[in-house]
């Protein structure tokens, strides 16, 4: 058996509640209950049990809370495909994420993508390639499940990897 | 009760009893930890010197006992006695003594992982219920039958030698524990029931000393009345106090220093890049009270010196700003090793004009090096030159006389 935590960032709205939502309980709110701290979820992926994190998203007023990232294996950043700022602020979550662990592999999850949006595909290669330690860039979408398994998948592939070693 | 991995919030290990399981550990572990980092957080801001130590909920409480890179939360119904929390603190002091390292290196792989002794070993707390000490029994019938008290009494000669020799057997053990021979122990042994008195430092020499009886044969209670007086510094607080320093440095000077403390020697491994840096971290730990010997396993990785070439002007000492550049930068490099090493720095001649005068020149040039070494770069070494009245080898001073005006800057070390 293994045990390991990750974590989801990203701004405030991009969806990490509702990637989770969909992921470990397979449904999906319209509805916006923006998460206050932390909300911490359980799931079994194969022979591992994962704690997944849910943090209070970055807002301008409110950075992401430091301690919430310690003892992670992963994380996941969390971006709105219709909001410009959100991908933007990627490349400061992935840095934030490497401060407090050093190598520690990321996914990138362009959310929404069930909305009409305009990002091409060949700027998630140009999101990818901007860090060593991004191991997959996807457009997700939490309300029709569009690469959420996929999401969680990878990076889990990944940890369990980098455990192994 | 909860043992959690402090920085995860992973829970390690668990126990609880029957009646009363918890619903869903892992998440209460995870949690606990969150709200835990937040508030600690919060006192950190304010300045006030403490941790979060208990959370109350309805008529619950939860006793949380942090230590190095865990903590203990045990989640008691109603009131909690003093003894309580000395009993929990103990129960941890003895977990990180013997599964400290484990915990510390925890990856998440629970083949790997001792949860299992963890376990047992939180068992013990939930389970302690205090021995009551068992009344000899005395036989009424041997008043009555003569032959039956001759057989007691014989009975009684061979209890007697048997509890001798298992007594013996026990110091024995005990004497050829390492870590247990530095205490006075001893030991009575009345009808194969073991009684320990003694002193030592820590609970956790009290309770590897009852161990030990209980592999001994023959031994059929124990009876610890061993004391422990608190001389020595609590290990617990030194171990973390190794880790935030160590952490503290690898952060700040980009080091990868790892470390081993089995409570006594502390042996520091990894790489310094930088001769000031080990010297300070090195004096930062003498300054932890509790780490009596250390073990220093580190390397020096210096970065290879390149000697420096300053060319000169005819006639002329002066030092152009490039010179001045490279001057600075390699007195950066020297500082970063240790005293023993002087400069030296050797002047040659293009061999124009009076030799004399060359001679003035090259020592003017040289006093300029020193001096800007010593005021712009703070350096205190010894310099020591070396001045030639011919070019530098194997250049032509007739041909490239710019070449010849040289000093070379090189560096010797005094224990090489
Ligand atoms: N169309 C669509 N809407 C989504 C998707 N994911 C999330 N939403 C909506 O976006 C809003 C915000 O989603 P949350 O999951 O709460 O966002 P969050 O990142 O957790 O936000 P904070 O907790 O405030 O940081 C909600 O109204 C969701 O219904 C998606 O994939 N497609
Ligand atoms: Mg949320």
């Amino acid at each position: 058996m293994l045990s390991y935590k990750i974590v989801l960032v990203g701004n405030f709205g991009a969806g990490k509640t509702s990637l989770i939502r969909r992921f470990v309980e397979n449904s999906f709110s319209q509805e916006y209950l923006s998460t206050i701290g932390v909300s911490i979820s359980k799931k079994t992926i194969k022979n591992a049990r994962v704690m997944i994190w849910d943090i209070e998203g970055h807002t301008e007023f409110k950075p992401i809370f430091k301690q919430y990232l310690l003892g992670a294996k992963g994380f996941i950043v969390v971006a709105d495909l219709l909001r410009q700022e959100s991908i933007i602020d990627i490349h400061n979550h992935i840095k934030l994420c490497n401060e407090v662990i050093k190598g520690a592999p990321l996914c990138i999850a362009l959310n929404k993508s069930d909305m009409p949006h305009t990002l091409e595909d060949k700027e998630l290669q140009i999101i990818k390639n901007s860090s060593e330690l991004i191991i997959e860039v996807l457009k997700t979408s939490a309300k029709n499940g569009d690469a959420v398994e996929e999401l969680f998948l990878k990076l889990d592939k990944k940890i369990k990897d980098n455990m192994s070693k | 009760m909860l043992f959690i991995h402090k920085e995860s919030g992973l829970l390690l290990a668990k126990v609880q009893k029957e009646q009363e399981a918890l619903q869903d550990a892992d998440m209460l572990a995870s949690m606990m930890t969150a709200i835990r980092s937040f508030v600690n957080d919060w006192v950190e801001a304010n300045n006030t010197n403490s941790e979060l130590g208990e959370i109350e909920y309805g008529g619950n409480k939860i006793i949380i006992e942090a230590s190095g890179y865990s903590y203990l939360a045990v989640i008691v119904e109603g009131a909690a006695y003093a003894k309580t929390y000395t009993k929990i603190r103990n129960t941890l002091e003895n977990i990180i003594l013997e599964y400290g390292k484990e915990i510390k290196e925890f990856t998440g792989d629970f083949q790997i992982f001792p949860n299992k002794a963890l376990e047992e070993e939180l068992n013990l707390l939930i389970n302690n219920n205090n021995k009551i000490q068992k009344k000899k029994k005395i036989h009424p019938l041997i008043f009555i039958f003569p032959l039956l008290f001759l057989v007691w009494l014989s009975y009684l000669f061979y209890q007697d030698y048997k509890d001798e020799t298992l007594a013996k057997q026990i110091q024995i053990l005990l004497q050829e524990t390492p870590s247990l021979t530095s205490f006075r122990i001893d030991v009575d042994v009345d009808d194969a029931v073991a009684t320990l008195k003694g002193s030592v430092p820590f609970e956790y020499y009290k309770n590897k000393t009852q161990k030990l009886l209980k592999s001994i044969q023959g031994v059929k209670d124990i009876h610890n009345d061993i004391i422990i007086i608190a001389t020595l510094t609590d290990p617990m607080q030194v171990s973390s106090n190794i880790a935030y320093l160590i952490r503290g440095v690898n952060l700040n000077n980009n080091t990868n220093l790892t470390y081993s403390f089995d409570y006594n020697t502390l042996t520091l491994k990894g790489n310094f890049k930088d001769y000031k840096i080990k010297k300070r971290v090195l004096q930062e730990i003498s300054r932890i009270q509790g780490v009596q010997t250390l073990q220093d396993e580190t390397k020096m990785l210096i970065p290879p010196f390149k000697d420096v070439n300053i060319y000169f002007d005819t006639a002329s000492s002066a030092l152009d700003s490039s010179t001045q550049a490279e001057l600075l930068k390699a007195s950066q490099a020297i500082q970063g090793l240790d005293n023993n090493t002087t400069i030296k720095l050797s002047a040659y001649s293009d061999m124009i004009g009076n030799i004399n005068l060359n001679r003035k020149l090259a020592k003017k040039r040289v006093q300029n090096i020193e001096n800007f070494l010593r005021k712009q770069g703070a350096l205190s070494n010894t310099v020591i030159s070396q001045i030639f009245e011919t070019p530098p080898p194997g250049i032509d001073a007739q041909k490239e006389p710019n070449k010849a005006r040289k000093i070379t800057l090189t560096l010797q070390n005094k224990s090489n």
